[in-house]
C-alpha cells in the first residue's frame, strides 16, 4: 500500500472552478423545496435545470474536442457530481456522461460524428446495460442481437435504465454472434409502450425498464470502433466513480442536516448535540465523510492518469465500497437522531436515506465490491 | 474556561512550509534511502520496541540511542529545525521525506519522541534563547532524553485536575507531588512538567509549565509493568524538589496554554516535529504477508471470506488515511470542515491500528492463542503483543473518546456536554 501514486490526489484549477461553480449552482437551484417539486412532477425531469447544465458546458465535458466538446477526462465531472449529490440535485448528467464515454471508447469515427455533437447541443442520452437478475458485471449481457441483411434485431429487456424517457438515444449492450456488442438505439426505433417507469426508492430518480423485443435498427448502429469488453469495464469504473462522488456529496448533505438538528433541537434543558451518544456517532460520520472525499478524489486522479487496469479498479471499487456503506449509515443515524420527526415523510432526512439506498444498489454495493477487491488486494 | 477553545490555531503553526523544489526533494530522499540501506542497523538479538512508549530494557535504550545519534550525525534528523540550534534549516518537506523513507524501509524508530516531536517544537516556538541553545541540539543527538509529566493518578483526561504543585521559593521552584504513566521516565534527563502554581486560581488558570532536570534531588522513579508483561512507563515522585527559576516555559500561571500547545504536536494536529517516525507503523502489507502464512480452521486464512472482507475494509480505511495527506494540500478540497483531517489524525490511525492488530490475531485461528516466545507462535507472537500494545496509542495522548469530543465540539461545532 505504499504505492505513492495510488495515494496522491491532483486537483487542477479547472476542477476547482467547476467545484465552486457547481456548488453554487446546486445550492441555488436545488433547495429542499425544489427537490420536493421535482418529486411531485413524477415522470418528468426539470428541463430548466438540464438546459442550464447544458449551457454551462457540463454535458459536453467528456466529448472530445474534435467533436465539439471540451475533451476533459472524467475526473472533471467528479466535483460537479459531488455538488449535485450534496443538494440532491438530480439530472440526466451522469446518464449522458456514461453514454458519451461508451461512444468515445467503442464508436467509430463516423458514429462519433453522428452522435457526440448531439450530446453537446443538449440531447439526453443513456445506457441500457442492466438486466433482470441484477448482475453488476456488465460484460456478459444476455439480451440477444441478430444481424441479417444489414439489420440488427434485438430481443430482451433491460432494467434500471436511467432517464430513458428523455433520452434521444440509448446505448444497449447485447450478445451478437456470441460476442458482447453495443448498439445505439435512437428513440424513434423503440416500439410503443416499451418503457415502464420503475417505482424506485429515491423519488428524485427517473428510471425505466425498457423492452427491446423486436426492435430493429440498421447494422451501422452497432458500435465498431473499439473493444467492447474494455469499454464496458471502463464504464464500470466510471460508474463506480461518479456514483461514489454523488454519494460523498450526499453524505456531506446529510451530515450538515444532522449537525443542524443536533445544535437546534433541545431536550433536558439544552441542545441534544451535547449528549455524547449522539456526538460520537456524528464524529464517526464526519470521519466517514472525509474518507469518502479522499477516496473519491483519489480514484478520480487514478482513473484520469490511466495507470494499469488493476490500479483503477482498486481505486474505484474502494470508493464505491466505502461510500455505499457510509452514506447509508449516515442517513440511518440522521433519521434516528431526528426522533419522531425523522420518521415522517416531511422530514428531509428521508430524502437522503432514499437517495443513499438507491445509490448503494447502483454499480455494486459495498459487500460486492469488497468481495471483488479481495483477490486484487490479498494475493 | 473551555478546555478546547484555547488550542492554538493549527493553521498558523503548520504554515512554516516553504517553497521547495520537487527535484531537490526527490534527490534528497534518494540520497537518504541510499544512506539507510548501508547504515540502518540489522535486527538485534532482542526484540525492538515498536513505539517510543515501549522502551523497557537497557539494551533497547542503548541500541536506539546509538541509532538516533548516527542518523543525526549523518545529517538526517531535525533537518527542518533552525541551523543555529543544530538543525539544517530545510523546508519541512525534507523532514517528511525522511520520515516516509524510514517507514518505507522499516528501520528502527527515533525513540526520543517527547523531545523530538513535542518538547523540541515547543521550545523552538516559545522557549527562551537560553532554552533553545541548551536543549535543542542535545535532543537531536539523544544526549538528552525527555519525558512528559502531565498525568497523575487522579487526573488524566481531566488534566486540569492535577494536584502536583510547583511554587516559587526564592530563586527556585519547589515541586511536590507525583506523576504517573510517564513514558521513558526511568531513562529521561528532562521532563516537561505541568503543575499547580500557588495562585489559588482554579484549574486551568493556575498552572505552571516547567522544564525539569530529572537528576534533581528529591525525584524518585519507579517502573510500572504493562499488560504485555514487559516494563514500560513509570511513576515519578517529587519530594521537595528545587529547580531554578528559568526552568519555566511560557508565562507564569500560563501553563495550561503551553500544555494544550504541546498536545497539538503530540496528536499530530500541528507541525514542527523533528521526526514523526515514532512508532513502526504496521503497514498492512506486512500484515497481509503474515496472513498468507496463517492457518484458520485448518485452511489458509486468506481463503476465509469473512476474514478477507474485514481485511479489505481495513485496507480501504488505510487508503483513505493515506489519501488524506495528499488531499489536505489542496485547499480547494478542504470542504466544509477544513480542520477535520489534521485534528482526527491520531484518532483515525490509532483506532485503525488497533483493529488491524486484533484481526491479525484472530486470523491465526487456534494459534492466535499463543504468546511471545512460544516456538509455534506466528512471528514469535508479535501480533499478539502488537494488539496489546496498540492500546498505548488509543489511550495515551488523550483517549479516543476525548478525541471524539474534541472533533465534535471544535470541528462540527456541537455544544459542550
Ligand atoms: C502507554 C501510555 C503512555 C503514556 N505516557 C504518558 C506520559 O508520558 N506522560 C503523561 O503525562 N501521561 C502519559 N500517559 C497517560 C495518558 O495521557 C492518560 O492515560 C490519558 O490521558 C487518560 O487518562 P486516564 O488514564 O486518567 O484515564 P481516564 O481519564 O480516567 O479515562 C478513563 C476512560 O474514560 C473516558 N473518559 C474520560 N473522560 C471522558 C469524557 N469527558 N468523555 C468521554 N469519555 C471520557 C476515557 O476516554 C477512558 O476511556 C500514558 C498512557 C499510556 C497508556
Amino acid at each position: 500500500m505504499s504505492d505513492d501514486r495510488a495515494t496522491a490526489i491532483t486537483f487542477s484549477d479547472e476542477q476547482r472552478l467547476l467545484l465552486e461553480q457547481s456548488e453554487r449552482f446546486a445550492r441555488n437551484r436545488s433547495g429542499f423545496e425544489s427537490v420536493r417539486k421535482r418529486i411531485a412532477a413524477k415522470d418528468d425531469i426539470d428541463r430548466s435545470i438540464w438546459q442550464d447544465i447544458v449551457a454551462m458546458g457540463w454535458a459536453n465535458l467528456l466529448v472530445p474536442v474534435a467533436y465539439g466538446g471540451s475533451g476533459l477526462r472524467v475526473d472533471a465531472l467528479v466535483p460537479i457530481v459531488e455538488s449535485a449529490g450534496r443538494h440532491l440535485l438530480a439530472s440526466p448528467l451522469i446518464s449522458t456522461a456514461l453514454a458519451t464515454q461508451l461512444l468515445v471508447d467503442a464508436g467509430s469515427r463516423g458514429q462519433k460524428e453522428m452522435w457526440l455533437p448531439q450530446v453537446g447541443s443538449g440531447s439526453v442520452a443513456t445506457t441500457a446495460l442492466c438486466e433482470p437478475g441484477g448482475s453488476w458485471a456488465l460484460t456478459e449481457p444476455r439480451l440477444q442481437a441478430q444481424c441479417s441483411n444489414g439489420i440488427v434485431r434485438l430481443s430482451g429487456t433491460k432494467i434500471h435504465v436511467r432517464d430513458a424517457k428523455e433520452a434521444q438515444f440509448l446505448i444497449v449492450s447485447a450478445m451478437l454472434d456470441g460476442q458482447p456488442a453495443l448498439v445505439v438505439v435512437e428513440r424513434a426505433y423503440l416500439r410503443e409502450n416499451s418503457l415502464r417507469s420503475q417505482i424506485v426508492l429515491d423519488e428524485t430518480q427517473r428510471c425505466y425498464t425498457v423492452s427491446f423485443e423486436e426492435v430493429e435498427v440498421p447494422a451501422t448502429m452497432v458500435l465498431d470502433g473499439g473493444d467492447v469488453v474494455e469499454a464496458l469495464c471502463a464504464l464500470e469504473r466510471t460508474g463506480e466513480l461518479l456514483f461514489s462522488a454523488e454519494m460523498a456529496g450526499g453524505l456531506g448533505g446529510a451530515l450538515a442536516l444532522l449537525v443542524n438538528h443536533l445544535t437546534t433541537r433541545e431536550a433536558f434543558g439544552g441542545p441534544i448535540g451535547r449528549f455524547q451518544a449522539l456526538k460520537h456517532a456524528t464524529v464517526d460520520i464526519l470521519l466517514d465523510f472525509e474518507a469518502a472525499r479522499s477516496l473519491v478524489y483519489g480514484a478520480g486522479t487514478t482513473i484520469a492518469s490511466s495507470p494499469g487496469k488493476a490500479a483503477s479498479e482498486i481505486a474505484t471499487r474502494m470508493a464505491k465500497a466505502h461510500t455505499s456503506d457510509a452514506f447509508v449509515h449516515a442517513c440511518d443515524r440522521t433519521i434516528q437522531f431526528h426522533g419522531g420527526l425523522g420518521f415522517t415523510y416531511e422530514c428531509n432526512a428521508q430524502l437522503f436515506l432514499r437517495r443513499a439506498m438507491w445509490s448503494q444498489a447502483v454499480f455494486g454495493s459495498a459487500k460486492y465490491h469488497r468481495q471483488k477487491l479481495a483477490p486484487l488486494l490479498l494475493s | 474556561m473551555s478546555e478546547n477553545s484555547i488550542l492554538p490555531d493549527h493553521t498558523t503553526v503548520t504554515a512554516k512550509t516553504m517553497d521547495c523544489d520537487e527535484d531537490d526533494l526527490f534527490e534528497f530522499r534518494d540520497e537518504f534511502a541510499g544512506w539507510l540501506r548501508v547504515n540502518a542497523p540489522g535486527k538485534p538479538a532482542f526484540p525492538l520496541p515498536e513505539t517510543f512508549m515501549e522502551v523497557g530494557t537497557d539494551e533497547q535504550f542503548d541500541f536506539l540511542s546509538d541509532w538516533q545519534r548516527s542518523v543525526y550525525e549523518a545529517g538526517y534528523l531535525g533537518v527542518s529545525w533552525p541551523q543555529e540550534y543544530g538543525g539544517r534549516g530545510l523546508p519541512v518537506e525534507f523532514q517528511n521525506a525522511i520520515d516516509l523513507e524510514m517507514i518505507h524501509q522499516n528501520v528502527p524508530i527515533m525513540f526520543n519522541t517527547i523531545g523530538l516531536a513535542w518538547a523540541g517544537p515547543l521550545i523552538l516556538d516559545i522557549g527562551s534563547e537560553r532554552q533553545k541553545k541548551q536543549y535543542i541540539r542535545r535532543i537531536l543527538t539523544a544526549e538528552d532524553v525527555w519525558c512528559q509529566g502531565f498525568s497523575e493518578p487522579g487526573a488524566g483526561s481531566d488534566l486540569a485536575n492535577i494536584r502536583t504543585v510547583a511554587v516559587r521559593d526564592g530563586e527556585n521552584w519547589r515541586i511536590n507531588g507525583s506523576k504517573i504513566w510517564t513514558t521513558l521516565g526511568s531513562y529521561a534527563d528532562h521532563m516537561i512538567l505541568l503543575a499547580q502554581g500557588d495562585s489559588g486560581a482554579a484549574r486551568y488558570k493556575g498552572l505552571n509549565f516547567l522544564l525539569v532536570p530529572m537528576e534533581s534531588e528529591g525525584i524518585e522513579v519507579r517502573k510500572i509493568r504493562k499488560m504485555t508483561g514487559e516494563h514500560g512507563f513509570c511513576e515519578v515522585f517529587f519530594n521537595d524538589v528545587f529547580v531554578p527559576k528559568d526552568c519555566l516555559i511560557g508565562q507564569e500561571l500560563g501553563g495550561w496554554q503551553v500544555a494544550m500547545r504541546t498536545l497539538t504536536y503530540e496528536r499530530g494536529a500541528a507541525g514542527g516535529q523533528a521526526s514523526m517516525h515514532t512508532g513502526t507503523r504496521i503497514e498492512s502489507s506486512l500484515m497481509i504477508e503474515a496472513a498468507t502464512r496463517a492457518e484458520f480452521d485448518g485452511g489458509p486464512a486468506l481463503e476465509e471470506p469473512l476474514i478477507c472482507d474485514e481485511l479489505v475494509r481495513l485496507l480501504i480505511e488505510e487508503r483513505a488515511n493515506l489519501l488524506h495527506e495528499s488531499r489536505k494540500r489542496h485547499s480547494a478540497l478542504a470542504g466544509p470542515y477544513p480542520t477535520a483531517i489534521d485534528m482526527s489524525h491520531k484518532l483515525r490511525w490509532t483506532e485503525w491500528n488497533r483493529r488491524l492488530q486484533r484481526l491479525a490475531v484472530e486470523l491465526q485461528g487456534l494459534e492466535g492463542s499463543l504468546y511471545l516466545e512460544d516456538p509455534d507462535a506466528l512471528d514469535g507472537g508479535a501480533w499478539q503483543r502488537g494488539y496489546l500494545n496498540s492500546f498505548a496509542a488509543t489511550i495515551g495522548g488523550g483517549p479516543s473518546e476525548i478525541q471524539s469530543n474534541i472533533l465534535a465540539e471544535r470541528v462540527l461545532g456541537l455544544p459542550k456536554g
